[in-house]
């Protein structure tokens, strides 16, 4: 093993137990290094057709679940290739289920046909989300600009991290398509942003050539090569999911406990209100 | 002019224009109304394993207690031992998964919001993964934002509760709906976590104004800094000298204490926070130095402020210029800090979450 590879190995692995211990859906913050060493491919694609369907019932205690499915063109990859070359299938925990009903996961990116996207993806098929970090591994891109999937401009720190900056003022109220539902996120941003010194705002094109210098600062041409493709999903592969498993909660170093004085007895919630 | 006098002189003069009715909440709309529960009521039912009798069902119970005191018109509340949950059985259910576990992936927590086909809300079952250090302590030297090594099981909680009431993530104020274990209250060794002014709003904005509701003021030494993808972050706030430079800050400690001199004018940065019904609110604020990090109205008062608070936008600011005494002890280390509503003018939903402080060590 390379040196190099042994050294992005043993950061990888750090940086997986960081993200393990750290990570949320409330998905936690994710640096450059982690969504690169945490994804199984990175490309740039558009969206070509999104559809939905329920999970399947295979075992009696199977549970019928709304998953989306999400399909790219790929035009570039960056790390890694998919299963289908030129397309992969990313499928999604949520959507709307067979009798009307919609389900939506905070944390859980939302797509539409004609997004122009990167993508850093991990575990497709697995993760409820294949987007590594929840939303943060999907960047918008557009003519002039790059945005994160929650619109806001991405910036190049003096230090080599990427930054959000402002929000796009035009996607302060944003409508998701979910199958025959439009679902609109409002929120009103007063807050003032102002980028850190040596920052710059990133092009297209600058975030295309940070993003190869990134990946090839950690991984040879070989390792690159040596890659396992990341797999397309198809919409037809069966796939259940099990029913809820509730555990109890971690085992903890006990602690003198107090009661929390704001404490209310769940019988006087009842008379609080109405 | 003694100190104290000088305090009381420059905190009223600097303090008495805070007045933004901005937000920052976001929320879900769907066939042009916000979505919500057509009932104005959340109630959960918690797993029989995972919330049996004992600190994590007090640590749930609290979560459930602090959000059924918003000022909005939604109630919260929870039913125990639950002995059967699952995801879209209509039923609101919370449980414990194991990393991996069918619901959970890999998330630390999650929730799974489920809209009829009316658009209004049908289910909410909040999940929490067993395998992250969560811990139920408000004891704040075991908690994350306070150099410990566990995550505060309530303010991730209180951030899913928010998603069960409809509320999405927030990036662009101090909020709850962002980085939750970075928004939480302390004032002495107990840090508690809180749903906040923001989402508070929010709720207001969806549920409407419970006229019956209690008035709540806060403040504490946290504050936003930026965001991380859809989520804001939020930093310690500070102490900056009168060019307003932040001051140098002790080294190896595990909360910032902040290096000051006797006699020097100081500038203290908190965030205050209106959480309660009326809006706007006026109220006095109290400034103390204490020789511990509980303040309270026996420490040494310092001077006065009057704030003027809408239930909108978390108001952060230093413009409160405090001078240090002259006789206090080179080498020691002290708190100042704040008390909103220190003379007991309003009656409060809690009268904890009224002080908060920041270190200073005396050159």
């Amino acid at each position: 093993m390379k040196v190099k590879t042994l050294a992005a190995a043993i950061l990888g692995l750090t940086l997986s137990m960081v993200i393990t211990s750290t990570h949320a859906s409330h998905a936690d913050g994710t640096n450059t290094s982690e969504l690169v060493h945490n994804a199984d491919l990175i490309f740039e694609g558009k969206v070509v057709n999104v559809e939905y369907r329920t999970s399947d019932i295979l075992k009696t205690d199977d549970v019928s679940m709304p998953h989306t499915y999400v399909t790219y063109e790929i035009t570039r990859n960056f790390k890694g290739r998919s299963s289908e070359d030129k397309l992969i299938t990313l499928r999604f925990r949520g959507g709307p289920d067979d009798v009307g009903n919609t389900l939506i996961i905070p944390g859980v990116p939302l797509f539409q046909a004609g997004d122009q996207d990167i993508v850093f993806v991990r575990g497709n098929g697995v993760e409820i989300s294949p987007v590594v970090g929840g939303n943060f591994g999907r960047f918008r891109i557009s003519k002039d600009a790059v945005h994160s999937d929650a619109w806001q401009e991405i910036w190049l720190l003096s230090n080599g991290q990427l930054d959000q900056g402002k929000f796009n003022e035009e996607k302060k109220s944003v409508t998701h398509r979910i199958g025959v539902h439009e679902f609109t996120f409002e929120t009103e941003n007063k807050a003032e942003w102002t980028p850190p010194a040596d920052a710059k705002k990133l092009t297209p094109v600058q975030f295309r050539k940070f993003l190869g210098d990134s990946v090839n600062q950690h991984y040879t041409p070989q390792a690159l090569s040596t890659l396992k493709a990341a797999r397309s999903v198809p919409i037809h592969e069966q796939f259940s999911i099990g029913k809820a498993k509730p555990l109890a909660a971690p085992a903890v170093t006990p602690v003198i406990h107090k009661l929390d004085p704001e404490a209310i007895r769940p019988e006087e919630m009842a008379i609080r209100k109405h | 002019m003694n100190a104290s006098r000088l305090n009381q002189l420059l905190a009223a003069l600097f303090l008495a224009s805070m007045t933004q009715q901005a937000f920052a909440y976001t929320t879900i709309k769907c066939g042009g109304s916000s979505t919500k529960w057509s009932g104005n009521n959340y109630t959960v039912r918690a797993s029989s394993v995972g919330f049996p009798v004992g600190p994590w069902r007090d640590a749930l119970s609290s979560v459930i207690s602090h959000w059924n005191g918003n000022p909005s018109n939604l109630s919260f509340g929870v039913v125990w031992n639950e002995p059967a949950v699952a995801a879209n059985n209509n039923e609101n259910e919370a449980w414990w998964e194991a990393n991996n576990g069918p619901n959970i992936g890999t998330y630390p927590a999650v929730t799974y919001v489920w809209f009829k086909g009316d658009c209004t809300l049908k289910e909410a079952d909040v999940i929490f993964n067993n395998s992250v250090a969560f811990h139920y302590t408000t004891s704040k030297t075991s908690l994350w934002p306070y150099g410990g090594a566990n995550r505060p099981f309530q303010t991730t909680a209180m951030h899913e509760f928010g998603h069960a009431a409809g509320l999405a993530h927030t990036a662009n104020t101090y909020n709850i709906m962002g980085f939750d274990w970075t928004h939480i209250h302390a004032n002495g060794a107990t840090a508690t976590a809180y749903s906040g002014e923001d989402a508070n709003n929010g709720l207001v904005a969806v549920y409407g104004l419970w006229t019956g509701g209690p008035e709540d003021l806060g403040v504490v030494h946290w504050k936003h800094t930026g965001s991380s993808g859809e989520y804001s972050t939020h930093g310690r706030t500070r102490i900056l000298d009168i060019s307003n430079i932040e001051l140098t800050k002790v080294a190896g400690t595990s909360e910032p204490v902040y290096r000051v001199n006797k006699g020097q004018t100081i500038k203290l940065e908190l965030t205050y926070e209106n959480l309660g019904k009326t809006s706007p609110l006026a109220a006095k604020v109290g400034y103390y130095l204490s020789s511990n990090d509980i303040i309270s109205v026996a420490d040494r008062f310092l001077g006065e402020g009057n704030v003027t608070l809408y239930r909108g936008f978390p108001d952060t600011t230093f413009n409160t210029f405090l001078v240090i005494p002259s006789d206090l002890v080179s080498g020691q280390t002290y708190w100042v800090g704040a008390i909103i509503d220190y003379n007991n003018a309003y009656s409060e939903r809690s009268e904890t979450n009224n002080a908060t402080y920041i270190g200073i060590r005396v050159n």
